[in-house]
Formats: structure tokens, sequence, C-alpha cells
């Protein structure tokens, strides 16, 4: 190992850059300097990812990891440093390296405190590397809880009105989660303790050699999923996403629906569905139920809601029903899909809350009752939008369609009727966008309106929401690169699930 | 030539993407980018012609992603739908040239109508369902678009979503017959799933199921009852676009799609009889629609979906080639017929067919192809609309005959609005206030060029026949014909009566028949029961769930947020009060006792030696006591 682990740079890099922009803030407080600074520093990750998906190796087989690096770290309890990639992390990886740079070029309008706001978004894309880079479990945590911290600050100090309860249900949500989750994390180390004759927090090593007893796995896989499923989240765990997503900063709404709720699914697929295949096949009709009613029931809230990003906030839970749905159908093609739709999902939702963002940052509203004849006075801000909402809809041509037709299709051999009653969901979307559309951005402007003037889209608006949605459109074209890449990289877990196909 | 086959829908992409980069500069003249990549697909399929129509087919097939194929197939029936789209979108593109000429969002337009085109064209070049599905989609898309194009107009943003939705409950429909018939026959590509049917390795129940599934796409997509609502609301969108995509191309890719699979749809009767109903249905029921509107171009467009009506019910008769027949016959006339109204319009600005009236004195091409259009959508021998629809009532005949006597019915309502349409706005006085004028070239051209397909291509019938047959189709009996002839002559005879020769009142008519006028004015109330329906889903059912979701779900997230308070604040009482208060209280015992003790610590050495000489006493008299017991 004697070649630098890209892995590893890419890892800490992060954080080494969140240093340079506090300290450089710190030295030269203009606000340029600042939005420069942490511009290139945020781009150097994604330099190197770049350079990781070149060199990433389509051929090598299911449960193989790349850029893999193992180091003892506290063996007195068998707590290793082992981070290591496949194409279940590398979309995500890549979504989140990505996204760093866009969110930094949408925030350029931010006023306030650039260096902190800026040092906490960078922080944060630290500890999101780590969550889907770690392969041990102690490592796992510390990044999963890493991640929180940042964003609770996002929230409170540059948050809307209602940051301090938004901020505080959304921390002692998802941590209480968390360590229900850690409970079922110690279970398996502690009973794997017993199998290997020692301890072991490697997830590797677990996977490799521990088969947990089937009771056991029955009890632990509830405590795993109550932690993932709070993140991913699914209904009834929802509630603290709305709240979080609409008092958050545009950049932090960005993070939240793109990477953090892929956390969840992350963790349920490496995690609970790997380690415990046993389980997840046991209370795989449950969660396909919970599913279809975060898919249903998610797309009926959206309809409800009067706040433009209150409404995209809902869409995300209906969509991260599809994920669940199609992991829990147990069958090849839709769990593929399930996986796909994170990356999707990230895709298009970034596009989703930074279209809303902007229209907030230059109308002053989302609320829909409010706007309306908003695409003859912001016309560009407007053809984007209704690109991001048709992506999110499922256009076929778009990424969004992807995912859903792989689940559906997959799912169906599976279950029929399940699969009829979530296909339902596609017509509830497409109503609750195109009503949306309707009511805020069609029909005349009211003089109000006309008379404010907003600023339609600058360059770096503009620029982050054209690579994104560059990249929708290609790879809704063409999605061989990145379903080639998950294919190639579950087909272990599909195995142990019981290889049904 | 044949191997390049899959170019044909590449130059509108490419001129799509010219448009997208330069039509900010080139504003109107994107058109003609447009037409050249119109005209060089049509080029490209008449080069494919010869090759094809000899008998050979093209067919190429690729690795998408996974195990899912994309392809292209080339063979007589869709060379002959590549002609007809290119064809006309090259007229409607030259059309527009001069429709659009003092609007602005050019850029916007140009570049819709053209992706259009381009998925048009790759539906039906497409060698799988999936694929067609896929470009199915986009053209709904761009039909959203374009009937919103004039998106700051209410009624136009709300026809589009109509559209839209309408549409998209028929496409998840046919979303699920397409994933029915892939876990079916492992594959969507036409000629697997064909070659497997004829083969037998299917199962009749799920196959009707799928092949119902798939009608529900078209039913959408081809607004058959009872999803035909959106389809007058469309005429929102500009002229040009009504002629293309809701007359003339995109409301015909139900009607190719059907005939694609016809096999399969021959192997369910079921489905097959299902059509036959649907197709009566909506065929009769907006003929009797269109009788009663004023409006020139929702006239049309009931008309177009009682024509759509005609070319289901083919299918569901078992005679595609009648389909397919009257599907091109109907692109011609129903095409000039909404551009010819679009001139009219354009003439008099208004949309009202009573405040037009005598215009054929002012647009004298205009309406002499209307008129073209008119006896060949009427059905009048030897114009093009009457063979097609004789091919439709003869296979009607013989597959049931009530459907055949309802379809004369609508043959005969047929001919009577159309020449109702003709007299009232180009015969008669001068009823609106208006300036007449003709319209501009190029919007004249188009309609030459078309009437003389509305006339002759009549003459396609027996080619046709052969080229998907391969041999003519002899009627067995005259009988329909007859009857079809004498509908139309009643029903044109009775139109002058009304409104040319006004021997009696329209209106008396519908004065007395009052309660069924009414009912055809409201379209049957199903646009308002849809309404409803959809108000009371998205606004109460939805309000209800988000109710639930505040007050239940969250509510119990809160309460117990408000709970583990309640607990920290009962802890907080318990630490101070018990868990505290018992060391206080032991302090306090501590305290007060030793507060009390020190009284008896004051000080003073006389208080000292007084208890001194109390304890000593005392002593003693312990020792004394304890003496005198021994």
């Amino acid at each position: 190992m004697n070649e630098l682990n890209l892995l590893n740079v890419l890892l800490f890099l992060p954080l080494l850059g969140a240093a340079v922009v506090f300290v450089g803030g710190t030295l030269n407080k203009k606000p340029a300097f600042v939005k420069c600074l942490a511009l290139v520093v945020s781009l150097l990750p994604l330099l190197v990812n770049l350079l990781m998906l070149v060199r990433y190796d389509y051929l090598l087989p299911a449960g193989e990891f790349q850029f893999l690096t193992l180091q003892d770290w506290i063996t007195s309890l068998g707590i290793t440093y082992t981070v290591g990639l496949d194409g279940l992390s590398m979309p995500l990886i890549f979504l989140t390296s990505l996204l760093t740079p866009l969110v930094v070029l949408l925030s350029f309008d931010e006023h306030k405190d650039l260096r902190t706001y800026f040092t906490l978004l960078l922080l944060l894309e630290c500890g999101l590397f780590g969550v889907f880079a770690a392969l041990d479990f102690f490592l796992f945590y510390l990044f999963w809880e890493l991640v929180l911290i940042p964003m609770y600050f996002l929230i409170l100090g540059w948050g809307g009105p209602r940051r301090r309860y938004a901020a505080i249900k959304f921390f002692v949500y998802t941590h209480v989660a968390s360590l229900i989750m850690l409970v079922g994390i110690f279970a398996i180390v502690f009973s794997a303790a017993g199998e290997l004759g020692q301890m072991s927090f490697n997830i590797l090593t677990i996977s490799e050699y521990v088969k947990l007893p089937l009771n056991l796995q029955y009890l632990i896989f509830p405590a795993l999923f109550f932690g993932f499923a709070v993140k991913i989240p699914t209904v009834p765990f929802h509630t603290w996403l709305p709240d979080a997503h609409v008092e958050a900063p545009t950049g932090g709404s960005v993070f939240l629906a793109a990477v953090m709720l892929k956390m969840g699914g992350y963790g349920l697929v490496r995690i609970a569905f790997a380690l415990l295949p046993e389980a997840a096949v046991h209370y795989a009709l449950p969660m396909a139920i919970l599913g279809i009613i975060s898919m249903l029931y998610g797309a009926l809230l959206a309809l409800a809601q009067d706040d433009l990003k209150k409404m995209i906030a809902y869409s995300s839970v209906s969509h991260m029903g599809l994920l669940l749905f199609g992991l829990a159908m147990l069958q090849e093609r839709a769990f593929n899909g399930a996986v796909l739709q994170m990356f999707a999902h990230g895709l298009i939702s970034a596009m989703l809350f930074m279209v809303c963002g902007i229209l907030q940052h230059s109308v002053g509203t989302r609320r829909i009752g409010d706007l309306g004849g908003v695409a003859s006075v912001l016309p560009r801000l407007s053809a984007l939008t209704v690109f991001a909402f048709f992506a999110s809809v499922g256009l076929p041509g778009l990424l969004g369609f992807i995912p859903e037709l792989q689940v559906f299709l997959g799912a169906f051999s599976a279950n029929k009727l399940l699969t009829v009653i979530a296909m339902l969901s596609m017509i509830v979307t497409a109503a609750y966008y195109l009503w949306a559309l309707e009511r805020a951005y069609f029909g005349q402007p009211s003089t109000d309106l006309i008379e404010k003037k907003p600023h339609d889209l600058q360059w770096f608006q503009t620029l982050p929401l054209l690579v994104l949605g560059l990249l929708v459109l290609l790879l809704g074209v063409y999605p061989a690169p990145v379903t080639d890449m998950i294919a190639q990289s579950t087909g272990y877990i599909i195995d142990l699930l019981g290889g049904v196909s | 030539m044949l191997v390049y086959f899959w170019l044909i829908p590449l130059p509108v992409l490419a001129t799509l993407l010219l448009t997208l980069a330069f039509g900010k500069q080139l504003g109107l003249k994107s058109a003609w980018l447009g037409i050249c990549g119109t005209v060089a697909s049509f080029v490209l399929a008449v080069a494919c012609a010869p090759a094809v129509f000899g008998g050979e087919v093209a067919s190429l097939s690729f690795t998408w992603f996974g195990d899912l194929q994309f392809g292209f197939l080339l063979d007589k029936l869709s060379l002959l739908l590549l002609l007809l789209v290119s064809f006309l979108a090259t007229l409607i593109l030259l059309y527009a040239y001069g429709y659009m000429e003092h609007e602005s969002g050019l850029l916007r337009f140009f570049a819709e109508v053209q992706l259009f085109v381009f998925s048009m064209l790759s539906v039906v070049l497409a060698n799988n369902l999936l694929q067609a599905f896929i470009f199915w989609e986009i053209m709904g898309l761009c039909s959203y678009l374009l009937i919103g194009f004039w998106f700051f107009k209410p009624s136009a943003a709300a026809a589009a979503k109509k559209a839209f939705l309408v549409t998209r409950v028929g496409d998840v429909v046919m979303l699920v017959g397409i994933i029915l018939l892939f876990d079916m026959f492992g594959s969507v590509e036409y000629s697997v799933m064909l070659s497997q049917a004829a083969a037998g390795s299917y199962d009749p129940f799920w196959l009707t199921i799928a092949t119902l599934c798939i009608f529900g796409g078209v039913i959408g997509k081809s607004a058959q009852f009872p999803l035909h609502v959106w389809l007058p609301d469309a005429m929102e969108g500009p002229t040009p676009v009504s002629a293309l995509i809701h007359a003339a191309t995109m409301v015909k890719a139900g009607i190719y799609l059907c005939a694609r699979l016809f096999p399969l749809f021959l192997l369910t009767p079921k489905t097959t009889d299902f059509m036959l109903v649907i197709g009566t249905v909506t065929a009769l029921g907006t003929a009797l629609m269109a009788v009663v509107n004023r409006d020139f171009k929702r006239i049309l467009a009931f008309s177009t979906l009682s024509q759509l009506g005609f070319m289901v019910v083919a299918l569901g008769s078992l005679n595609y080639v009648a389909a397919v027949l009257h599907l091109i016959n109907h692109a011609f006339f129903k095409a000039l017929l909404f551009m010819g109204a679009g001139s009219a319009i354009h003439g008099t600005g208004t949309n009202d067919i009573y405040e037009m009236g005598g215009l054929l004195k002012y647009q004298k091409v205009t309406g002499l192809t209307i008129l073209c259009a008119t006896v060949s959508i009427a059905g009048l021998p030897p114009f093009a609309g009457f063979w097609s629809k004789d091919e439709i009532l003869l296979a009607a005949y013989e597959a049931a005959p009530p459907v055949f006597w309802l379809l004369a019915l609508t043959s005969f309502l047929t001919a009577f609005y159309m020449f109702r349409l003709f007299f009232v706005v180009f015969c008669g006085p001068k009823r609106g206030d208006y300036h007449g004028h003709e319209s501009s070239l190029p919007m004249i051209a188009p309609l030459v060029v078309l009437a003389f397909f509305a006339l002759g291509s009549g003459a396609l019938t027996k080619p046709v026949t052969v080229l998907l047959t391969g041999h003519a189709h002899e009627a067995s009996t005259h009988f329909p014909m007859i009857i079809s002839i004498v509908a139309v002559v009643l029903g044109i005879g009775l139109s002058a009566a009304v409104y040319f020769f006004n021997i009696f009142s329209a209106e008396k008519v519908a004065q007395t028949c009052g309660p069924l006028h009414k009912l055809l004015l409201n379209r049957y109330y199903i646009d308002r029961l849809y309404e409803k329906i959809s108000y009371w889903f998205a606004v109460r059912f939805a309000e209800l769930a988000d109710v639930i979701d505040k007050y239940v779900i969250d509510g119990l997230v809160n309460l117990l947020a408000k709970l583990n308070i309640w607990l920290a604040d009962f802890c907080r009482w318990f630490d101070y009060n018990v868990v505290d208060g018992l060391v206080r209280g032991f302090c306090f015992v501590v305290g007060g006792f030793g507060g009390y003790m020190r009284r008896y610590a004051s000080g003073g050495s006389q208080g000292y030696l007084a208890l001194v000489l109390a304890g000593v006493f005392v002593l003693l008299l312990v020792a004394i006591g304890g003496v005198s017991c021994l």
C-alpha cells in the first residue's frame, strides 16, 4: 500500500478545507475573498472524486471494495479505520462532492457570517463522505453523528423564523433515532464478538465471518430500521423533515434533501439488509407497505401545501417511499432501482430546493397563494423550475423516470397488487407539481410582483442548475454508467436476501 | 439506404438543438430551421420507401442499460406514419411562420414543436413498447407546454394542466400494461411479443388485462370516452399546435400503437369488444356536442374526438387497415380544417362562428379549401373521407350491426355539423364586426396543398390496403355504403335547410329540446363531475391528510417532546424537593439541633460550672442508687 489512497485524501480534504476557510475568513473578512476561497476549496474534493471515477474499476466482483484502507486503530476494542467504496457508495459520494461547490456557488448572495457558513458546509461534506465511506461501525457512527452538528447550526444560524423549534426538533429526533440504531449496532458487535472470539467493529469482518442467529436478527433489525427510517424519512417518522426544510437556508435544504436523507437508505442497505438478511426478508412486507404509505400519503400531503418548499419537502417523503418500497420487494431490478433512486432524487431534489430558494430570495415569498404569474416576470427561473418539476414527476428522458421504471418493473413480478397501488402515486405526483405550476408560475402576475422587478437568475444561480439539469438529462437518456455501477455491487446483498430475481 | 433508416428523426433533433442555440437571434426564422429538419426527415423517409414498400423490414437494436433494449423498426406501417408526420409537420411549420408572426416567445414555440415532431417520429420508429412509451410521454410534455403557450392566460394554464393530468391517468394504466407484458414475455419488443403470442405461450386472462391496460393509454392519448375531456380544452393552444398535435399526429399515436400490437388484440376478443363500445360511445357522444357548440376550434375538436371514435371502432371490429386509412385521411382534412380555422380566426378576431358569417367574400382561398375538407370529412363520395369511413362502417356492420347503425347516425351528424360550420362561417350575411382579409401566403399555401390531399387521398385506399395486408379488400355487401351515403346526403340537406336556406330556425329547435340542448352544451356535465371529484380529492382529502399529519402524527411527536419536558420538569421538582430536600432536611435537622444545643454552649463559665455540678449530682445519684441496690 505504497500508493496514496485517494479516498483518504477525499475524506479529509473538506476538513482541511474547513480549517482553511475559517482561518482565511478570519484573516480577510472581505466577502468576495471568502466566497472565492470557499469555492476553490470545495472544488478540490470534486476534482479528486472525478479522478477516482476515472480509476473506478467496473469489473470488480460484487462485494469487493475499491480504494480500501484497513488500519488498526483501537486494537483492544477491535476498532479499525476501514474505508472503501463500491457501486453503492460511489454515486452518493459523487453526489456529495458535486453538490458542495454548487451549493457554495448558490450561496454567493448570502450575507450573514460567510466564514462560519462555508466552514459548516465543508464540515458537513466531511461527515457525509465519512458516512458513505466508513466500513467500521465505530467510524460509521462517528461520522453519522458528525453530520448532525453542522446541520443543526446551519438551521439555527441561517434559518427562517421558526428555526429554533425546527433545529431542536431535527437534532433531537434524529439523535434519538441514532441512539436506538447504536443499540442495534452494539447488539451486532457484541454477539459477533462471541462468535469471533474477539471484539471487532469492522463491518467487513463481521459480514464475512459472522452469521447472527435468527431470533437475534429479528430483534436487532427493528432497532436499526428505526434509526434509518427516521433519516429516510418514512411515514410516520417524517415530521421533522418539513419543519427542518422550511426553516433551513437553501444550501442546508439542498444538503438535507439531496444527501442526508440518503444516509438512511444507504445504512438500510449497507448494514440492515447486508448484515441481517433473514430479518430483512422477515420484515419485507411491513416495510413495503410503509413504503407505499409514504409514497401516497406524502404525495397527498404535498398536494395540500401552500408553501412551495414544504410541498417539495413532502415530495421527498413520497419519493423516498419509492426507495423503501423498491428495497422491500427483494427483487433484483427493484432493488437496484431503489438504490438508483437515492442518486436520482439527490440530483433532482437539489434542483428543486435551489429553484425554490432562488424564488424566495428574488420575490420574497414562496407561498403559492401570494404568487401567480411568476413565469411572466422570471422567465428563465420558471423554465428551469418546469424542468426540475418534470424531472421529479418522472418524465421519461430524465433521470427521475429510470428508478421508477426499474422499481415498478421489478416489483411487479414480486407482487402485482402492491405495485399497481404504488403506481397510483405517479398520478398524484404529477397533480401537485402541475397544480403548483398553474397557481404559482402561470396566470397573470399581480401588479405587486411586477412593481417589485425581481431579479431573474444570476450566473451563480444558473450555473449550478444547469450542471444538475444536464446531468439529469444525460443520465436520463443513457443511465448505464450509474446503473452498471450499482448493479455490479448490489449483487452480493441480493444473493444474501435469497436471490429472488 | 435502408441501413441508415434510424437517422430519420435525427434531423429534427439537430434543428431543435440549433433552434435552442440560435433561436433568440433567428426569431421567426426558426420556422425555416424547423422546416429544414422536417424536410430532411421526409426525404430520408422517402429514400427508404422503395425498399420498405418492396417488403423489406429494417430493424436495429442495442442495449440501453441493464437488460433493457433500445431499438428501431421500420416496416410498411411505420414508414407510412413517418411520411405522414414529417410531411404534415413541414406544412404546419410553414403555416406557423405566418400565423405566429406577431407573437413573442417564438424560440420556445418552435423548440417545443420540434421536440414534439422528434418524439412523434421516435414513437413511430420504436421497436419496443417501452421506448414508444418514453417518447409518448415526451409528446405529452410538449402537448402540455404548447397548450399552455400563452401561460399568462389562466384558461390556457388550466387547460394545459388538465390535458397532462387526464392523459397521465391513461399513461399510468398503460405503463401497468407494458410492465405486465414485460412480465409475461420477458421483453416488450414488438417482434418478440408477437412471435411468442403467435406461438401460444401466454395466459389469455393476463393478456386480456394487458391489452386492456394498453388500450387505457390509448383512451387517454387518443381522447376516448371517459378521458376525452382534455381535448376540447386543449384548443387554448395556438392553432398550429391544434392542427399538428391535437388533430393530425399525437392523438393518432394511440391508434398507431394498437395497429402495431394488432395481433395481440386479435387474441383478446374481450378487449376488442370493449373498444367497440368505447369507440361508438365516443363517436356518437362527441358528434352530438359538436352540433350545439359555437366555438370554431372546439367544434373541430369534438369532431376530432368523434373521428377518433370511428378509428377505435375500426380497431374493435378487427380491421386495423381501415383505422390506418382513416387515420391518414383524417390527418389531412383535419389539419386543413384547423389551419383554415386559424386563418378565419386571424381574419375576424373571434372564435365564435356566429360572429363571423359571410367570410367567403373576404377569404376565398380559406373558404374554398375548408369546403374541400368539409366535403371530405362529411363523407361525400368520392372524396377521401368517404372511402375510409366506408371501410369502417363495413367492418362495424360485419362485427356488430347496432354499432353500425349508431355510426351511421354519427355520419349523419358529422355531415350536419360540418356543413353547419361552413354555412354559418362562410355564407350568409356578415354578422360580426370584423375587417376581413385573406391571410398571408405562408398560411394559405399549406391550405391549398392539403386541399388536394383532403379531396384525393381516397385514392390511397387500395394501395395502402394492398401494402398492409397483401391483397385488396373486397366488400361483401354494399348495404353499409348505401346507408352511409343516404345519411350524409340527409345531413347536408338538413344543414342546408337550416343554416343556408333558413327554412326553419335552429334556435326554435334548441328551445323545444331545451334540456337536451343544455346537456350537450355542458358536455354531459362530465367535466364538471371530474372537477368536483378532483376538487374533493385534491383539496378536501389532501387537507384531511394534512390535518392528520399536523395534529396526529406530528402531534404525537410534539406530545412526546412535551412529555419529555414534563418529565424533565418533574425531575427538577423531584430533585429539588425530594433529593435535595432530603439533603436540606438533614441539614435542617442537624442545624436545628446545633442551634438548640448552642444554648448550652453560651461560653459563660458559671453556666458550664452549673452543668458540671448537675452532672456530678446525677452521677452521684446513680452511684448511690447502684450501691443501695447491691
